[in-house]
């Protein structure tokens, strides 16, 4: 039985060859905050993409005259809001895969607009590279 | 007393801060609306305006360039400079009926409480080349729909 064991511990230790490569990280992903016509959305966009319900996203679309945003939590709702003045496009704009979102929609605009970029929240790195348990040593070759 | 005595007093002010601001280097601009003064009621009421008011009111406008309250009923008019003072110069026609075509393509799409890739399309062919004045209220009014539960989005990409 103990051999079985054994084998098996092995075995799950070749087949998981990846460990994460990480500092300080932070993954929120897309929660909404609604308080009457007014509703607050917030999440790390590498976090939305990452997430394991393949239904979250976050981000803004920009244009000449206009952007965008918008977020669809785990839930699948989806909320989202306009703004054609140029310091909001521009903070739209400036969206990175290293970036947090949180925007405020009322009645359809982007009321507020907030992205911040930090390294806090790049997607953890996964090194394929470097098992985490090297198999071991067999006898030495004649 | 009257407020056309303190009319001197008043221009007086007005030409010191307009040739002390140019020999501090910026050049006077005065304001294309003209600060008008209105006293209101009998002439008791108007007699009762002080140099104090008067100089009040002037260096106001001139420091701010922009409409004030002074006191004792007296009222500064709003300048016209300000753009939200001045009427919106009407678009062209042909924006004007883009901009009901893409307003439409909405309605429809509220009607049926759903967005569809084929409202993607006839709204991309709609908004596109719109002016922010005439877009952004439409794509706004989707927005405010869609949060409040009243359009459903099914399209796999992006809604606009």
């Amino acid at each position: 039985m103990n051999k079985l064991a054994a084998t098996l511990l092995l075995a799950a230790s070749l087949v998981v060859p990846a460990f994460a490569v990480a500092g300080y990280k932070q993954s929120t992903e897309v929660t909404f905050v609604t308080t009457g016509n007014v509703v607050r959305v917030r999440g790390v966009l590498s976090a939305a993409a990452n997430s394991a319900d393949n239904v979250q996203y976050i981000g803004c679309q920009n244009g000449k005259e206009f952007s965008y945003c918008m977020g669809r939590n785990a839930a699948g709702l989806t909320k989202m809001c306009s703004n054609g003045s140029l310091g909001a496009m521009e903070v739209m704009a400036s969206l990175t895969a290293a970036s947090y979102l949180d925007f405020t929609a009322s009645a359809g605009t982007c009321t507020k607009v907030e992205a911040s970029t930090n390294s806090m929240y790049i997607a953890p790195v996964i090194d394929n590279s470097a098992p985490i348990n090297p198999p071991p040593l067999g006898p030495a070759l004649p | 007393m009257s407020v056309a005595r303190f009319a001197p007093y008043a221009l007086c002010i007005a030409l010191g801060l307009g040739l002390g601001s140019v020999v501090a280097g910026q050049p006077f601009r005065p304001s294309p609306t003209r600060a008008a003064v209105v006293a209101e009621g009998d002439a008791e009421r108007r007699s009762s305006l002080t140099r104090a008011d008067v100089e009040s009111v002037v260096r106001q406008e001139l420091a701010r360039g922009r409409g004030v309250r002074a006191p004792d009923g007296v009222s500064v008019a709003a300048p016209a400079n300000e753009a939200a003072a001045e009427p919106a110069a009407e678009p062209p026609i042909e924006i004007i009926q883009q901009a009901e075509r893409a307003t439409l393509v909405l309605d429809r799409a509220l009607a049926r409480g759903v967005w569809t890739e084929e409202d993607v399309q006839a709204m991309h062919e709609q908004i596109d080349g719109l002016p922010a004045a005439q877009a952004v209220p439409i794509v706004t009014r989707m927005a405010d729909a869609v949060n409040r539960g009243a359009l459903e989005l099914t399209t796999r990409g992006l809604p606009l």
